[in-house]
């Protein structure tokens, strides 16, 4: 997690991904290592034609090999051809494999990490940086072994010749690797700088976008706009310092090119006034000079940019090392016959701060309907995550059903379990794909079934389409109330034994409330329910309420005494009803 | 019809790599095969007195052509000049040369040089041992 990457252990990092194309990547490379070669001998030929016309009249020798020039020309727009299909083809491929490997640990991260990350952070990570990953793999990896080896070429063919052109050129190669490195250090940094604040505004963009109405609402338009002009102008300044250090690297590695350039000049007129140079090889040091100059160039910039990249890969390297699920440790599959609960003495905390459960102790007998009532931060949430796998007790256990939820699978505890939230996952496709997330091979009767049994049937059936019916961005929209009465079909589908309902209903008004809880008498039967409420409505629904407070149980009992004996149960809601009016 | 083309092109030539084998094949023999068929003299370039009809130079040196090449300064002009006979002596190479050679005697007071094709040699050997250089 804390490892810092480096150029090396990027591509060691990266080698998993290029393993599985490992025969498009080494065709690639072939097709790319060609071509550089042609690249070499191509102003070679070139050479022998000038000075075999020039200075010999050599036609037969020129037409031969004006041929071989033809030929090595064709031959390397094939060659970019087939390289050029298979990059496209891994650049397709080769991020998508990272995408899923990212996704897949999105989905399977620690639930800690993920209440405390960042959206516009995920998003990047997910969409742009594994692009980045793609380009490195190619570029700073590919190119850069070319280039290498063109550049070895070029020397060996410029020392053959004149070794005074050789030694000059030479001097290129060590400045402009100095000038690369000195700059590289400060370009990673600032490449840090922009991948942090491009994250933080996408995450607050994400935000305000979701809370546009809001902003509106409040007349807040003017704050939000200065707060987007801020976090453009950070980012614009980091743009504007990465640009010039970019530019200023570049620049002296230009400048030093033009002193040797001139040096090269020099040199190569006073051959040729010596009756030591012809024009043929005057052409291919100025050609070679030329090509010298730019694979120089493009290694330092490579140099550069890589830095820039290794950040990106960074964050992805750190995402797909983040603690998650697959360290859950249980092996057992849960089986859940009557539903009985048992939290034994369990303690737990966030990291780096106060303990959420303390010592913790409550039994849910089979089928029993119990609220938990608490101030915000009471830990009711928390208990609800630990009991469907997000959290491991730090101390104590759970069980269901005299099993330990610690050695039972992840699958088969939430296979058990059902949670309807107040915020419903409902996704731009059909009712019946949004229907089915949590059993994917339910029946069209079983579906209808469970439509009815939610009440929400009949107003699935007023639609032409019916279940097919689009809903989201394309479709149609759904109220609060029918959103919640499609979660309950989902759990009908579903059918776990035991139901957690998480503050389900606090955002709906009073009369759709009442009607969802009508629905929930029908769904709770037969099952184990938790019920953690803010409404004192939605606790009379049940048999038991225990109130939570500093992550210990202060009192339990039937809501119907509660409501008379119980001043912490009186307090509660008289403060929660109050601020519900407001 | 469109998409059995995509995966026909996908297949030929981005899965199966035997067109693209066959291509770098082909380009590589081609090539190789007109660099060995293609044939060129290497040449020594040197100094030279100009005697009469006859050109010397140091050295025991052959012409395997049976020409050689004068000049002053070889990016101006230089003269095609076909032997007839070559004799040696004193370690010195003397060209006798054919023909009405006039400009010879307009160069008889300047520094000249002269390119004399010693041996014939491959484009192979020439791009890959001499780095494309003419001279020996």
């Amino acid at each position: 997690m804390n490892n810092k990457l480096n150029y090396f252990t990027s591509i060691k990092f990266l080698s998993k991904y290029i393993k599985k194309y490992k025969k498009n990547f080494i065709l690639f490379y072939v097709g790319e290592l060609f071509n550089a070669l042609l690249k070499v001998y191509i102003p070679i030929t070139f050479a022998i034609m000038i000075d075999e016309i020039v200075y010999y009249k050599n036609i037969s020798v020129f037409l031969n090999v004006s041929l071989i020039f033809i030929v090595m020309l064709l031959f390397s727009c094939a060659l970019y051809y087939f390289s050029e299909n298979q990059h496209c083809y891994l650049s397709i491929l080769y991020a998508f494999d990272i995408k899923k490997d990212v996704f897949d640990n999105l989905q399977m991260a620690d639930a800690e990490y993920m209440s405390n990350a960042n959206t516009g952070d995920i998003i990047n990570t997910v969409q742009s940086y594994t692009k980045e990953c793609m380009h490195f793999v190619i570029r700073n990896i590919f190119h850069m072994i070319n280039n290498i080896l063109i550049l070895i070429f070029l020397v060996v063919y410029i020392f053959l010749l004149g070794w005074q052109i050789g030694l000059l050129m030479m001097i290129i190669v060590p400045l402009s690797v100095f000038v690369s490195v000195k700059f590289g250090k400060k370009t990673k940094k600032y490449a840090n700088e922009q991948r942090q604040n491009y994250a933080e505004y996408s995450g607050w963009l994400y935000e305000m976008l979701s809370g546009l109405r809001d902003i509106r609402m409040l007349g807040a338009q003017d704050t939000a706009k200065n707060l987007f002009v801020n976090h453009q102008k950070k980012i614009i300044k980091v743009n504007v310092k990465t640009g010039l250090l970019s530019m200023t690297a570049q620049n002296i590695i230009t400048v030093i090119n033009l002193f040797i350039q001139l040096s090269i000049f020099g040199v190569v007129a006073f051959m040729a006034y010596q009756n030591n140079m012809t024009v043929g090889s005057l052409t291919l040091i100025l050609a070679y000079f030329a090509n010298m100059t730019k694979y120089v160039g493009f290694l330092s910039g490579m140099y550069l940019e890589a830095q820039n990249r290794i950040s990106y890969i960074q964050r992805i390297y750190d995402f797909i090392n983040v603690p998650n699920e697959k360290n859950w440790y249980g092996k057992d599959k849960l089986n859940v016959t009557n539903g009985k609960i048992s939290f034994k003495n369990v303690d737990f905390a966030y990291k780096n701060s106060n303990p959420v459960l303390s010592d913790f102790s409550l039994d849910i007998n089979a089928d029993e309907k119990i609220a938990l009532v608490g101030k915000s931060g009471s830990g009711k949430t928390s208990f609800a995550y630990m009991l469907i796998g997000f959290f491991r007790p730090q101390k104590g256990f759970i069980e269901i059903d005299g099993q330990r939820l610690n050695d039972c699978t992840l699958a088969s505890i939430r296979e058990n379990i059902g949670i309807v939230q107040q915020d419903t996952l409902l996704f731009d496709g059909t009712i019946k794909e949004n229907l089915i997330l949590g059993k994917r091979q339910a029946t069209d009767d079983e579906i209808i079934k469970a439509c009815k049994r939610a009440g929400i049937f009949d107003f699935i059936d007023s639609f032409p389409q019916k279940t097919n019916t689009l809903i989201g961005k394309d479709g149609i929209g759904l109220s609060g109330g029918q959103k919640q009465r499609l979660t309950i079909a989902r759990i009908y589908l579903k059918n776990p034994k035991i139901i957690i309902f998480d503050e389900a209903t606090s955002s709906l008004d009073s009369e759709t409330e009442e009607n969802i809880h009508k629905a929930w008498e029908d769904v709770l039967v037969g099952r184990t329910s938790i019920v953690i409420a803010h409404r004192q409505s939605s606790v009379m629904l049940c048999k038991k309420a225990a109130i939570l407070e500093n992550g210990r149980i202060i009192e339990i009992g039937l809501p119907e005494e509660m409501i008379h004996t119980s001043e912490a149960f009186k307090t509660l809601f008289a403060i929660k009803e109050a601020n519900h009016h407001d | 019809m469109k998409k059995r083309f995509i995966n026909f092109y996908v297949k030929y030539t981005i899965k199966i790599p035997i067109l693209f084998f066959a291509v770098i094949l082909f380009g590589v023999i081609t090539i190789v095969s007109l660099y060995l068929l293609t044939k060129t003299s290497v040449i020594i370039s040197s100094d030279c007195v100009i005697n009469n009809c006859s050109i010397i130079v140091d050295g025991r040196i052959e012409s395997h052509t049976g020409f050689i090449y004068i000049y002053s300064d070889r990016n101006e002009q230089i003269y095609s000049v076909e032997v007839y006979e070559t004799s040696y002596e004193n370690n010195k190479t003397i060209f006798l040369v054919k023909g009405n050679h006039e400009f010879i005697f307009d160069m008889d007071k300047k520094e000249i040089k002269v390119d004399i094709p010693i041996r014939e040699i491959t484009i192979l050997e020439r791009v890959f041992l001499k780095g494309g250089k003419i001279n020996e």
